[in-house]
């Protein structure tokens, strides 16, 4: 199963060369909050997309008059861009699905229109909107524009919903019920997950700073991030290149709290020795790990741990990319698919910024600087979320 | 490979946990169909069940009890379908962040507003560090989860998968649809299917089902679960109808029953009656909807209904049958449509 496409818009980049540029220049995608309307405007912190819904509109080429959520529009815009990149406009139609994921999905403007659905009363055109709250609406509507009608569907389990669908794409074209597939997924920014959060207490006040001692918590954002899978043999159709592997992939549960992470970081090291296993890698093979390392106390002691039992005292290069464009939660797995995929083809380990000094807990320092020139031929990828649902998935050189 | 449906448990409008009885006497609901709460101190500790929403709790008991009757302790995997998810909790926080000005918000309801939160809770209760999946593609959420159960069996992942689908009815998502005019108003549950007019009547519930390679005492055995998207096409759904039979080696005279969605909306169950005068004219068929109502996952309801006919061998009363079956009834298909969205499940006796 390998990769042919990616597509993504998050904080630092409208697509995957901004991305990328913005990766490679240390730029990350945190300031304060320009397209809600929130009490904590200029007190928390977060990473947008830097682009109002009439621009997202407009960039998607939708109907301006038609009811569409900022879910779907930058679900739209990445998943087409993975679609186009890996030129499957350009091949012959075979058995194509859309698996998509998200963590609230169109909840942005249901949390605007509340007050007015509730008034039975007040009866209009806002209606319309009704019908795009639920979480199939952004997948239904991007699969509809790609023109993808084999199969779709979408998951939800918190921040590691991404990840479980480049899981379920994968494991689908193993099993020949696909020849190929989009899969990532989509969150936007709401009110109500960054109350949600912040009645958690785990949102930073500054920069998150993932894995540094002084870490308060995670910035939230907003993106989309979509990989094109395909069967070796529906590659090779016209030409196209191969940007790497989908080579191994687990999902477990950590079973300890609905949302705090287990001090053993069990379903988080279940998840990536499993992942390896069906990998047919050792520990020693793995050159680098995009960790899911959000910045909150909590993940990343629990993911640390795990990775010190699995690695032991060979822990490879790691990095969270969550300092650039905070933790986009149903979308961070398809997201940081692409910049794992992304670290391979350019030999590139992006750094994780913000960093200092190291927790006191464990022995764990990330890569604090751009790294180029590293031959890395597996990446480990991981994303953890609430209900205990732990997710890694290894991406290999081809 | 051969796939079994070993237990059930079933958290509905209908008298369904206790599986010594079936089906007997048939519950009646004004408005709206209400899930009969089964006694949750079992399963949950009276301080946890005061901070569960309606759903959680729905959905623990019925994996529980479905665990139980299937004697699995701990399954190899969980994946379960919702269609909207932890309604209750979801609107509680949304409406104290809108009540309260994004002041004075305690976390419960946001932690558990998550859509995975049931199968989390579940793997929790259970210390369970294996598969939990969960699908919340609208009405295919049920059949998206049945799919990947399967999968996880053929792919030897699992020898045994725990699958549910569970959707809860709020008095907000009733009163907000309301005027959309989905509903029918005014009438008890048991006037559903009665009138052909606009609209239905909403409902809820949480099925779940033990799935295994290897059957033990099972209730039935599943042939196909099919899905089709974003069309009004026959040709398509014929074309579909046709891939499942000849994968499952049946001519359509083999399908003794087909268990229908049709809900009481007009427009909508034209489409009922064409897929049944077109594709099945031979078989039987009965609706199901009048026992639970219209919501995402209510196939999952189906198949419990199809699970316990094929197991039970007899057909209750409350069946609103066609006709009576020449013959026993050995194979029964499941349609359910949505907005162009169609599922089909078939399921034979063992």
């Amino acid at each position: 199963m390998v990769i042919t496409g990616l597509g993504v818009i998050s904080s630092i980049g409208n697509n995957v060369q901004e991305n990328f540029n913005a990766l490679t220049s240390l730029k990350p995608g945190i300031g304060h909050i320009q397209n809600l309307d929130t009490v904590h405007k200029n007190i928390i912190p977060v990473s947008e997309v830097k682009l109002t819904d009439e621009e997202l509109v407009q960039m998607a080429g939708f109907d301006k008059n038609r009811a569409v959520t900022r879910t779907t529009l930058l679900g739209v815009i990445a998943a087409r861009e993975a679609y186009l990149s890996a030129g499957l406009d350009k091949v012959n139609k075979l058995r194509t699905g859309f698996i998509s994921a998200t963590s609230v999905g169109g909840m942005g403007k249901t949390e605007v229109l509340y007050p007015r659905y509730l008034d039975p009363n007040d009866t209009g055109d806002f209606m319309r909107f009704l019908e795009t709250h639920d979480c199939g609406e952004s997948t239904e509507r991007i699969a509809e524009t790609l023109g993808i009608k084999d199969f779709m569907t979408t998951i939800s389990t918190a921040c590691s919903s991404s990840a479980n669908s480049i899981m379920l794409a994968t494991r689908m074209i193993k099993a020949g019920m696909l020849d190929r597939a989009i899969a990532g997924g989509v969150d936007s920014l709401t009110v109500f997950t960054i109350n949600g959060f912040n009645t958690l207490m785990i949102l930073d006040r500054e920069h998150c700073r993932p894995f540094d001692d002084s870490r308060q918590g995670l910035n939230l954002g907003e993106g989309a991030g979509y990989i094109v899978i395909e069967s070796e043999e529906a590659a090779k159709a016209g030409n196209r290149p191969i940007l790497a592997e989908v080579g191994g992939y687990a999902n477990t549960n950590d079973a300890y709290h609905q949302t705090a992470s287990s001090p053993d970081g069990q379903g988080a090291f279940l998840a990536m020795k499993k992942a390896l296993e069906v990998a047919g890698l050792k520990a020693e093979d793995i050159d680098y790990i995009n960790v899911h390392g959000t910045g909150t106390p909590n993940n990343d002691l629990s993911e640390g741990t795990a990775m010190t039992r699995l690695f032991g005292a060979n822990v490879p290069k790691f990095s969270s990319t969550k300092a650039y464009t905070g933790h986009t939660l149903g979308a961070c797995g398809g997201i940081e698919a692409v910049y794992s995929t992304l670290a391979i083809m350019n030999k590139t380990i992006f750094p994780n910024l913000n960093f200092k000094v190291k927790m006191k807990e464990l022995d764990l320092t990330p890569e604090t600087s751009l790294l180029s020139g590293v031959d890395i031929k597996n990446v480990l990828s991981n994303s953890f979320g609430f209900g205990g649902n732990n997710s890694a998935l290894v991406f290999k050189k081809i | 490979m051969q796939i079994y449906i070993n237990g059930l448990g079933n958290v509905s409008p209908q008298n369904t946990l206790d599986n010594s009885s079936f089906l007997e006497e048939i519950a009646y609901h004004q408005d709206y169909f209400r899930v009969i709460e089964p006694n949750y101190k079992e399963f949950i500790s009276p301080a946890a069940a005061r901070r569960m929403g309606k759903v959680i709790k729905m959905g623990v008991a019925a994996a529980n009890y479905c665990l139980r009757d299937a004697k699995v302790e701990k399954p190899d995997a969980i994946v379960t379908g919702t269609g909207m998810g932890c309604l209750e909790d979801t609107e509680n926080f949304l409406c104290s962040i809108l009540n309260n000005k994004e002041q004075f918000l305690t976390p419960t309801s946001f932690i558990q507003s998550t859509h995975n939160t049931v199968g989390a809770q579940i793997a929790l209760l259970l210390n369970c560090n294996n598969y939990n999946f969960t699908y919340v593609h609208r009405d295919l959420s049920f059949e998206s989860a049945f799919v990947d159960s399967i999968l996880l069996l053929k792919e030897g992942e699992a020898s045994n998968v725990l699958l549910g689908g569970i959707d809860e009815l709020t008095p907000n998502h009733y009163a907000i649809h309301s005027k959309k005019r989905l509903w029918k108003k005014g009438i008890s549950t048991s006037e559903i299917l009665g009138q052909t007019s606009d609209g239905t009547m909403p409902g809820e519930g949480a099925a779940f089902f033990s799935l295994s390679s290897a059957p033990v005492d099972p209730y039935a055995r599943v042939l196909a679960v099919e899905v089709l998207f974003n069309t009004h096409d026959q040709k398509e759904l014929n074309g579909l109808v046709n891939r499942m039979l000849k994968a499952s080696h049946l001519e359509s005279s083999n399908i003794d029953l087909v268990l229908l969605g049709t809900n009481g909306d007009k427009e909508g169950d034209r489409v009922y009656t064409a897929f049944k005068d077109t594709f099945f004219k031979e078989s039987c068929s009965a609706p199901f909807k009048n026992l639970c109502g219209e919501y995402s996952t209510s196939t999952a309801f189906g198949v419990w209904l199809a699970s316990q006919l094929l197991k039970k061998k007899a057909i209750p009363a409350c069946i609103p049958l066609s006709r009576k079956p020449e013959k026993e009834v050995k194979t029964i298909l499941i349609y359910n449509h949505y907005y162009g969205n169609h599922s089909l499940i078939l399921l034979s006796s063992c």
